[in-house]
């Protein structure tokens, strides 16, 4: 028993890995299996909020967080939204753009406010939010002010433009994939340890020569360019924005996305998005309730899983085995 | 004779209280000194002045000749590392990534690998525990991981503070062995700062006694050890 005991652990975890790579997978096919546009959709509202999720899984690597994620993800909305639609530039410009962009605005903000230690990075965050709504409704000549960009051509590639539903969830899929490839990247090499340093001990990550703030300041930059990207193709997708759509709120429902679904964890914005994106849709006669419906979802998890739902499956075996 | 480290009238305040007071001694290169003092004497000041971390209100540190600026990461271009007291290692990372991490500033990837055959060497147990996390290892064997983490920065100086702390007396002895052989077999300087007196004296070449914030006593660690001061205030003898 106990020589089972002290080998069987990394097997089951190779074997839990792949169940879950099938579980989502299967889930992926769904909508194939119902045909219906509705959940085409929902399906992809969870990679977009996966997608974003995972930019904000990146900073919080380094231990930091993000209140102007939702901000981030407008800034590559306009930014796309705004070279396609004025300056005539293909999607496929205005992506890689929308991406760049954001992350650019996130090197020249963290540059000097990642230099400060404790809960400042956090609150000016809440602060630059705020700032991009307002800074969003001060100049409607380009942005078009509170009443948004209406009208937006949906997503073409190479002159071929996605149509229906079905065709844009191939794409998102493909595009949480290289987000989620990109992500693991990170993880394994040399950048990922860096990243867990800082988090785990910045007095010894800085004693070691790891220049913390700019490591920090990395990860806020990928971070943010990845929600950039994400809002490029949400824009397409929605074909509507406005500042309102970028609110204090979205940023709030990515931190929940990820708390839930597990901050460390690779997997944890993909489970999170998985579980709380369509939550709302199908408790739609519910919906003045929604609000308390993910406050309650996220007490619990915060109470019996702080690591998220991904340890969910190592928590019941626990569990389990207590209870024998 | 050159010291690798040299203080000299080192004062240092935390606002109004004074932490320590015209603090001078040398470390010569190539051997093992041992800083000695009761809790608060002022040990841990003197480590996190060499290292950058706290400005000095008076007199100066030098580091092969070199004098360290309060600023952190320039002890370590000087060749100083520092296996600090207390969280010293990145509990979530395996034992071999808490090692490549002490290797960060190191350019030549040979030099790094080198070096980590070394510390597995020294430490055995280390390679055989490298993929697990090293939160999960005993205290000791994070003392160990921790003193290996400071070597993999291929120092001319190694700062230990407090490696006996809450390890048990057998692992103790075992590091004292193995501190010893590291200062032979690499002709490292090395400045043990310890509460525990016994085993820093009986290693050290040299010693210093701290005590509130002044040096009361230095000497060979023989010397020291045999005076009836110190076996009485520290020894319990």
């Amino acid at each position: 028993m106990s020589d089972t005991s002290v080998t069987s652990p990394p097997k089951r975890a190779g074997l839990g890995s792949l169940g879950f790579a099938l579980c989502v997978a299967l889930l992926a096919l769904v909508p194939w299996f119902t045909g219906s546009v509705f959940h085409f959709h929902i399906a992809i509202m969870v990679c977009l909020g996966a997608m974003a999720a995972a930019g904000l899984a990146t900073i919080a690597w380094v231990g930091q967080l993000s209140l102007a994620h939702g901000a981030f993800v407008g800034i590559g909305a306009y930014t796309c939204v705004l070279l396609v639609t004025r300056l005539d530039m293909p999607f496929l410009v205005g992506l890689p753009a929308a991406a760049v962009f954001s992350g650019a605005v996130a090197y020249i903000i963290g540059t000097p406010l990642l230099r400060l230690r404790g809960v400042y990075f956090v609150l000016i965050t809440f602060a630059l939010n705020e700032l991009f709504r307002l800074v969003m409704l001060e100049f409607p000549s380009v942005s078009g002010g509170s009443s948004g960009i209406a009208g937006i051509p949906k997503i073409s590639l190479f002159g071929w433009e996605l149509r229906d539903q079905s065709q844009v969830y191939v794409f998102t899929l493909l595009m949480l994939a290289a987000v989620m490839a990109l992500l693991w990247t990170i993880r394994r090499g040399p950048l990922g340890r860096w990243f867990s340093a800082v988090e785990e001990n910045m007095a010894l990550a800085e004693s070691s020569g790891i220049p913390t703030a700019r490591t920090q300041n990395m990860a806020f930059v990928i971070g943010s360019g990845i929600a950039g990207f994400t809002g490029a193709i949400m824009a397409h997708y929605i074909g509507f924005i406005s500042p309102v759509t970028f609110a204090f709120q979205l940023s709030v429902s990515y931190v929940i996305i990820l708390v839930v679904g597990g901050r460390l964890a690779l997997a944890g914005p993909l489970v999170g998005a998985l579980f709380l994106v369509p939550l709302p849709e199908f408790l739609r006669s519910a919906q003045e309730y929604q609000h308390i419906i993910y406050g309650v979802v996220l007490i619990i998890v915060l109470r019996f899983l702080p690591a998220g739902l991904t340890a969910l499956p190592g928590k019941l075996s626990q569990w389990r085995r207590s209870g024998e | 004779m050159s010291s690798d480290l040299s203080i000299n009238g080192l004062s240092v305040n935390y606002g109004p209280v004074e932490a320590l007071y015209d603090v001078s001694f040398d470390v010569p290169r190539g051997q093992i000194a041992a800083l000695v003092g009761s809790n608060g004497a002022g040990k841990s000041t003197v480590l996190k002045t060499i290292c950058g971390l706290v400005a000095p209100s008076g007199g100066e540190i030098r580091v092969g000749g070199e004098i360290v600026t309060p600023r952190p990461g320039d002890a370590l271009k000087l060749g100083v590392a520092m296996s600090p007291e207390g969280r010293r290692l990145f509990p979530r990372l395996s034992v071999e990534e808490n090692l490549l991490m002490g290797a960060y500033t190191v350019s030549d990837g040979a030099a790094s690998r080198d070096m980590l055959s070394r510390v597995f060497g020294y430490f055995p147990r280390l390679k055989e525990r490298r993929r697990q996390m090293a939160g999960s290892l005993s205290g000791g064997e994070q003392q160990m991981a921790a003193i290996g983490r400071a070597l993999m920065a291929q120092p001319k100086l190694l700062l230990l503070d407090e490696p006996s702390l809450g390890i048990a007396p057998i692992i103790v002895a075992e590091l004292g062995k193995i501190i010893t052989e590291i200062n032979r077999d690499l002709g490292m300087t090395v400045l043990l700062v310890e509460q525990n007196a016994n085993m820093a004296l009986s290693l050290a070449e040299t010693g210093i006694v701290l005590e509130t914030g002044r040096v009361t006593m230095s000497g060979s660690g023989r010397e020291l050890l045999a005076s009836p001061e110190i076996r009485a205030a520290y020894l319990g003898i």
